[in-house]
């Protein structure tokens, strides 16, 4: 087990499984989980509509009518006429460049809680799943740093993790990047669980079954675990008892290249009738995607190939500086470890060995940061991308945090049990106080380091993205815009302004205009790929001067422009 | 690790006492329109703090992104430096420096106003063209010259000149981002190979032609499948230089052509546009005689 525990005493471990939760550890998972969903849903209403939500919004709802066209053709005696492809194709066509899983979740979860029951608005309905599993990936980042850590190291790991503001913002939404970052952590709690109970084998093939139903990240999830099998089960594998011992170890690798494409294929109905044909427009879709222009360190980079290390570069900016700090103490401890024991044993002197389960948390920490840190890899999206990255990083964050509560306690043993609390306190406050300051603005996101919205933009990092700040003027827009008026709202798109008017927040009169020509009012979202759209608005209207804005801390987000009568 | 929190925290609590007031803003404003003349504009600092454009009416706010440029500023007699001096990683030295390197001197100190500031910088030698080819573009005669010299023309319409060939061959003044800045400049997109004429009869000549020149906006970037725009300035006929711009090189780019040869009397100016590859080349031009 874990070199931490020798620090921290664990609580009582379960006799034969000692990566099982102990007692009272699935209760506290639960609590997380339930914490984490009501946070979610509570905060979710000014969390505006990205633009592929909007699209997900309108895919959800076709996948979830497949489901009422199965219930009904079974109603009507031809059971399987829902199973033809053209039906099939007649409700998975869109945006069929994602697998299925969670907007089928969303879209089902629309028609109940807000269709039929009315227990949730219009965009609830589709993001409580998400919520759900946001609330799941607390409980397994808690089970998992429980054992590897401590639990109240766990528990600031999961404070830590969605104190960051951008991680909060993802976690609302009807979209692939939270749920990803949970299903990366079932299947890596599955294997790891798999190490000392050969049952979790098999739930380790169906958890990357879930995750490659979820998003196409998934793919690298095998090659990190194969990695960490290779540098440590497989050599004590063959020592106990040959190939044939290593070959039995490899399950949950046969369980994975198993089930995984099998859940693949049967969530995913599109698959059914051409699944080799659609499978590889899938993947050649994702090979070949455009990138699109981000703004980094002044450099707008719209082609391969991009900066190395582009992918830290942006985490050192985007998560709040303290754990920040937190974050790379503890993994400069485990790279020292990993370097002294795989590398060269100097580099990792006055250091234990890095033990398997640290290994795997290390791996699993970089993967994600480390491709999209490659320079041929696209870019856009930023900090989302890389998510499933975090929760390991926090468990090394967890890791040096009690290092630092212990080292004070034996400095001053009278504050030993108040240590930890008191630190880990020091360390949230400035997260929260920061999403407080930044909710529900997620993508705009910059930390102390970089000096918060205006540090951001003076360094030259992209403001935003999405279009989801845009709710910062739909306010004004709703008191001020004539009846009827048409309104340019710039990179918000028909699914998403239909979804604002649904959710009620945008005036159901206000028509969507495409450009500023046909235009009466225009909602300028800054982005600096986009700038010569607001100069378009200006010859359009003539005038340059905005009549209202989202400005955060001064950093132009959204700037309004009326045409003058 | 107590001190990044203590740090971290005590950002956000300085944070509200960095930022202008709406009062601010009106005072400042009110400063600036109190002193304003023909000619004058004012330069934010940092560059990207437009929420003054909210209150600064009658005198043109310039935003010139990271990189401006004398060229941006020599038409302005006087610049209004508006800067945000206690926001995070904000540094009007910077501009102050900038503008000093391009000749322009500090009429006074700065003014405060709350967590404004306000400081107006003269132009010593304004630039002011003897003629402005954006300006006089309505006026032009355009055509595309067919491979055997003949003209396709494009008919003047209001102050545009469409070209029956595309609708995007609408030769017209605009103002156009190139390089993160407004750049008011003439809309001369390539029709292909055969050169786009923007023909300006009886210009009057000086020491100089200035020209700038450059793709608008993010597809500038791109490399993928498109091609080089190769403008060609001519007098009289006579070519008197010319300019590309190449996929994947963002930036305005710009050229002087000695005139003093031909300064004094009128020609006939001509801007010969083309490219092997026309798509996506959205090319805008801005010329000056001085």
């Amino acid at each position: 087990m874990s070199e931490a525990l020798t620090v921290v005493p664990a609580p009582e471990v379960t006799l034969g499984d000692p990566r099982a939760p102990v007692r009272g550890d699935r209760l506290i998972a639960l609590a997380l989980a339930v914490a984490t969903f009501l946070a979610l849903a509570l905060t979710e209403g000014g969390v505006g509509f990205p633009r592929d939500e909007g699209v997900y919004f309108r895919a959800a709802d076709d996948y979830a009518a497949w489901y009422v066209d199965v219930v009904e053709a079974f109603k009507h005696g031809h059971p399987l006429e829902a199973f033809r492809d053209a039906a099939i194709v007649r409700r998975f066509e869109n945006n069929h460049e994602h697998p299925v899983l969670m907007k089928t979740l969303y879209g089902l979860s629309h028609l109940v809680f807000s269709e039929k029951l009315h227990w949730l608005r219009d965009a609830g309905g589709y993001r409580m799943p998400a919520w759900a599993v946001s609330g799941l990936l607390s409980a397994l980042l808690y089970l998992m740093g429980a054992r590897l850590l401590s639990r109240r190291g766990a528990i600031f790991a999961v404070l830590a993790f969605w104190l960051a503001p951008r991680h909060f913002f993802h976690g609302h939404l009807a979209a692939f990047d939270m749920p990803i970052a949970f299903a990366w952590m079932l299947v890596v709690y599955c294997y790891w669980r798999s190490l000392s109970n050969r049952w979790w084998a098999i739930w380790t093939g169906l958890a990357f079954g879930i995750a490659l139903a979820i998003k196409h990240n998934a793919w690298i999830i095998p090659g990190v675990l194969l990695i960490h099998f290779a540098l440590t089960e497989a050599g004590r594998a063959w020592r106990r008892g040959g190939a044939k011992a290593v070959a039995r170890e490899l399950t949950p690798f046969g369980a994975m290249l198993t089930l995984g494409p099998a859940v693949l294929y049967l969530h995913w109905p599109y698959l059914w009738h051409a699944p080799f044909e659609r499978f590889l427009w899938y993947v050649n879709f994702h090979g070949q995607h455009i990138n699109y222009p981000w703004e980094y360190y002044g450099t707008l980079l719209v082609e391969a190939p991009f900066p190395w290390g582009y992918a830290f570069g942006l985490t050192l900016v985007t998560v709040p500086a303290a754990v920040l700090l937190l974050i790379v103490l503890g993994a400069a401890r485990e790279m020292a470890r990993f370097a002294g024991t795989y590398l060269w044993k100097p580099l990792g002197a006055g250091l234990p060995p890095l033990d398997g389960d640290s290994l795997l948390v290390l791996g699993n920490a970089f993967a994600s940061l480390v491709v999209l840190s490659l320079p041929n890899v696209p870019i856009f999206g930023g900090a989302k991308h890389w998510l499933p990255s975090m929760p390991f990083l926090l468990i090394f964050a967890g890791r040096a945090l009690e290092r630092v509560g212990q080292s004070l306690a034996e400095q001053w043993p009278q504050i030993r049990r108040a240590a930890f609390p008191a630190m880990a306190a020091l360390v949230l406050a400035p997260s929260l106080v920061g999403l407080v300051h930044n909710h529900p603005y997620g993508t705009s996101f910059y930390n102390e380091l970089a000096g918060g919205y205006p540090g951001g933009a003076s360094l030259g990092m992209h403001r935003q993205y999405w279009s989801s700040n845009v709710t910062g003027v739909l306010p004004w827009l709703n008191e001020n815009a004539p009846s009827g008026a048409r309104v340019f709202l710039h990179e918000v798109n028909g699914d998403s302004f239909a979804a604002y008017k649904r959710a009620g927040m945008l005036r159901p009169d206000i028509q969507y205009a495409w450009g500023p020509n046909d235009s009466e009012l225009a909602a300028y979202q800054y982005m600096p790929e986009f700038r010569d759209v607001e100069l378009q608005i200006w010859q359009a209207y003539g005038t340059a001067t905005p009549v209202y804005g989202l400005y955060m801390d001064e950093t132009p987000q959204i700037v309004v422009y009326r045409r003058p009568r | 690790m107590v001190a990044a929190a203590v740090l971290s925290l005590a950002y956000y609590l300085r944070l509200p006492g960095t930022l202008p007031s709406e009062a601010d803003y009106r005072a400042a404003a009110a400063d600036i329109a109190s002193q304003a003349r023909d000619g004058d504009a004012v330069l934010l600092s940092p560059h990207w703090a437009e929420r003054a454009r909210l209150f600064v009416t009658g005198v043109p706010v310039l935003n010139l992104g990271r990189a401006p440029a004398r060229e941006d500023l020599y038409r302005f007699r006087r610049i209004f430096l508006l800067a945000l001096p206690e926001l995070p990683r904000s540094s009007p030295g910077a501009e102050e420096a900038f503008l000093r390197s391009i000749d322009f001197k500090p009429a006074g100190p700065a003014q405060p106003h709350g967590r404004l500031s306000v400081r107006l910088f003269e132009n010593p030698a304004p630039a002011i063209p003897r003629f402005d080819f954006t300006a006089g573009v309505a006026d032009a005669h355009v055509f595309i010259r067919r491979p055997d010299g003949s003209e396709e023309l494009c008919p003047r319409r209001e102050d545009r000149h469409p070209c029956p060939r595309a609708g995007w061959i609408d030769v017209h003044a605009e103002l156009k981002e190139i390089a993160a800045k407004p750049q008011r400049c003439v809309w001369a997109h390539p029709a292909g190979s055969e050169p786009l004429v923007i023909e300006y009869p009886d210009v009057e000549l000086g020491d100089e032609l200035r020209v700038m020149g450059g793709i608008v906006g993010q597809i500038v970037y791109r490399t993928e499948n498109y091609g080089t725009v190769l403008m060609e300035v001519k007098v009289d006929g006579q070519r008197l230089g010319s300019m590309d711009f190449p996929p994947g090189k963002p930036g305005e780019k710009r050229a002087r052509f000695d005139t003093r040869a031909l300064k004094g009397a009128r020609h006939t100016v001509s801007f010969e546009v083309s490219a092997a590859n026309p798509d996506m080349r959205h090319f805008c031009f801005d010329a000056g005689a001085f």
